[in-house]
């Protein structure tokens, strides 16, 4: 016999469980704004079906990962004059390389937080800016830098860490 | 398999690639190039799935502050959006509390654009709207900007204007890009440019042409069949074709370029393009689409052949038909023309409808009707005669006469409520009768019915035989000589088929009577305010 979660349960899980949703929502769809919006989608259709969820068939990151899937296929459907999607045949084949339950998706992100950690602080500090300003023209402005200037130094950082991410996941958390 | 391995130039072309789509500006042909490194290797997919987890992973660690949602009950404000799981210390009253915010927050976040990483320069300004919403099915709100990459606006009116003093109007549903602050691409849809005196430059690339403004007021539009069009109001314009023909048009004239480049002249049509945001409020009766009804009467000719159900009119003969359009600006594009024939056994009716988004309807419980449908309303008994007396509950006295009653519950009344099922791919008929309106139920067998998209997608055609049986008259038809009350409307819906935005009511009483309703969108409670189906003779 399975208990159905109490409300209190349901938030917990949802809460563990918001930061898988919103990047499996990006491994489909790329642009900030849309998966900003189709992961509001998403949290409100779990609340409204929580009542569904049964622990007993399945862990609650898949349930909320399928829920959110099927936002993402209205929005291709919307999206389909756009053009700026991958197609469906690649993107099911990049769910695929996430691996059952997200589990390399969740190493990726693992390998990410370790080198986050061990980012030098001036670089967490424009990595910071400029994803919570929203626009590397403000930042820009206050550093008294140009904008393309920054957006070369973004780039650079993204890369020293996306190069630590890849030692970690081949070498494990101690490189 | 170690990721750290891979060719030097192919990890930053994928990283490259990455980063142009998240920005959302991958070029087609990098998109194609990047699916194909993604099709070949599994070590690509795994490389670029790791760095969209980078991408994710910032994005998610630093959300901006107008995603936090207090967790109310905590001795201080903590977020719930923002936080990493290690802060999150819930008790369970500021759990539930949590979640309850949680959800009110979702509904003002649906409604509200998010904040975007944005780091190109701005291209235009939204300065009006009316009844805008974006392909992803945001309202487009005033003061939104917009910059380098792609569009989609999937209905309404929205203007544009940008620092140079540039003014667009672009009318949805319309495609395109932006490319720079003088540079559009519209790859469907219809978009009018208007420049600063003084001013020249601005470039609309279609498909097939390159619409270069030399100081004017134009209109462009790209249908989805895929044929051109430039039409100018004012000033002049220079059309350059993909294969390397330039014209150039001055005030007046009209020129359009098949999907195939082929350049043509083209009648200079007025009212082609919407010019100006409409200054009549867009909730006049009926919605933002209505009509001003003009047709009182409508031949139903006698069918003189068996009608084949197939949405292709071969039997009829659509000189009959009548025609009644919404009002301007939506007077080309959402329209029916439609009539209805009888024999003994059926009442015929046939429609073809202007619809941008055809056949659609979801099926939304209760209400068919809005997402998409051709009710035909038809008082199928001659005692009733003309104009009809009875009314719907909310326009009938507190105390009827008994006349007036019994023509108000008439089972003989009925409305047809004639809707294409886009979940089963079928035709339906739903019925109810009378003016008390009860929940339309579907309609027992023995009705044929057809739906057809026209070749444009721009509309459809329905055919329907209904027996009279269905309308509780089979035992004595209508014939010819008959004038019987009659009433049509025609529901437009969203792209989804669930919300209907506009309404059309044709075939009215040109001399009603003073009474409410004011609305023609309650005519269908009130039999006075009905047309009249003049039943013809034949053999």
């Amino acid at each position: 016999m399975t208990t159905e979660p109490s409300d209190n349960d349901f938030i917990a899980l949802l809460l563990a469980n918001q930061s898988r949703v919103y990047r499996f929502l990006f491994t489909l769809v790329p642009r900030r704004e849309d998966v900003e919006d189709l992961f509001q989608k998403t949290c409100l259709t779990l609340w409204q079906e929580r009542a569904r969820f049964d622990p007993a068939k399945g862990e609650f990151a898949s349930w909320a990962c399928a829920i959110a899937q099927n936002h993402v296929r209205n929005f291709r459907r919307r999206e389909a004059t756009r053009q700026t999607l991958l197609s469906e045949q690649v993107a099911e084949l990049l769910l695929t390389t996430r691996e059952p339950g997200g589990r390399f998706s969740e190493d990726c992100h693992q390998a990410l937080q370790h080198c986050l950690d061990r980012l030098p602080q001036h670089q967490m500090r424009l990595v910071e800016e400029s994803y919570r300003e929203g626009s590397l023209k403000s930042t820009a402005a206050a550093a008294g830098r140009s904008a393309n200037a920054l957006y070369k130094n973004l780039r650079r950082i993204r890369a020293i860490l996306h190069d630590c991410m890849l030692r970690v996941l081949a070498e494990g958390f101690a490189s | 398999m170690n990721l750290n391995e891979l060719n030097s130039d192919v990890a930053a072309r994928l990283r490259d690639w990455a980063d142009e789509y998240v920005a959302g500006a991958l070029a087609p042909a990098d998109r194609e190039a990047l699916e194909r490194e993604l099709l070949a290797s599994e070590t690509a997919r795994r490389f670029f799935v790791s760095y969209m987890e980078l991408h994710a992973g910032l994005a998610w660690q630093f959300r901006g502050a107008d995603c936090e949602v207090p967790v109310l009950g905590d001795a201080k404000p903590t977020t719930v959006m923002n936080s990493r799981p290690s802060r999150w210390r819930l008790s369970s009253a500021a759990a539930v509390l949590a979640v309850v915010v949680l959800a009110v927050a979702s509904w003002f976040w649906l409604s509200e654009p998010p904040p975007v990483v944005n780091t190109e320069p701005v291209f235009a300004v939204v300065r009006e709207t009316q009844r805008g919403s974006w392909a992803d099915g945001r309202e487009v709100r005033v003061s939104e900007t917009v910059g380098k990459g792609p569009w989609s606006l999937e209905s309404g009116l929205v203007s544009f204007a940008n620092d140079d003093g540039v003014e667009l109007l672009i009318e949805g549903p319309a495609v395109g890009e932006w490319l720079g602050v003088q540079h559009l691409r519209l790859t469907s849809g219809s978009v009018m440019v208007r420049m600063p005196k003084g001013q020249s430059g601005f470039v609309v690339e279609l498909p097939q042409m390159r619409v270069t403004d030399l100081g004017t007021e134009f209109g462009v539009s790209v249908s989805p069949s895929g044929d051109e069009r430039v039409q100018v109001y004012d000033g002049r314009v220079r059309a350059e074709t993909t294969s390397g023909k330039v014209q150039e048009l001055k005030v007046g004239s009209a020129l359009q370029c098949s999907a195939d480049g082929e350049l043509a002249p083209a009648s200079f049509v007025e009212d082609r393009f919407t010019r100006r945001m409409p200054r009549t409020a867009p909730v006049a009766p009926g919605g933002p689409l209505y009509n001003r009804s003009a047709i009182e009467s409508v031949a139903v000719m006698r069918a003189t052949s068996e009608v084949s159900v197939d949405g292709q009119f071969a039997e009829w003969n659509q000189g009959n038909f009548f025609r009644s359009a919404c009002e301007p600006p939506y007077a080309a594009t959402y329209f029916v023309h439609g009539g209805m024939m009888y024999d003994t056994e059926h009442l015929y009716v046939a429609a073809h409808v202007g619809d941008p988004e055809p056949m659609r309807n979801a099926a939304r419980d209760g209400y068919q009707f809005a997402g998409g449908s051709v009710i035909v309303r038809l008082a199928a008994d001659r005692r009733l005669g003309w104009p009809l007396k009875g009314t719907g509950r909310p326009f009938r006295p507190q105390n009827p006469s008994p006349e007036l009653l019994a023509d108000s519950v008439n089972e003989r009344v009925t409305s047809l409520i004639l809707w294409f099922d886009a979940t089963s791919g079928q035709a339906r008929l739903d019925l109810q009768h009378s003016f008390e309106l009860p929940p339309a139920a579907a309609a027992p067998a023995g009705w044929k019915g057809a739906f057809q998209k026209d070749a444009d997608g721009l509309g459809y055609t329905l055919e329907y035989a209904i027996p009279w049986r269905l309308l509780h008259c089979e035992n004595d038809p209508p014939r010819g000589g008959d004038v019987l009350g009659t009433l049509w409307t025609v529901h437009w819906s969203d792209a989804e088929g669930r919300i209907c935005f506009g309404q059309l009511t044709d075939v009215t009483n040109q001399k009603p009577p003073a009474s409410a309703p004011d609305s023609p969108a309650a005519f269908f409670l009130s039999g006075p305010h009905w047309g009249r189906a003049v039943f013809q003779p034949g053999k």
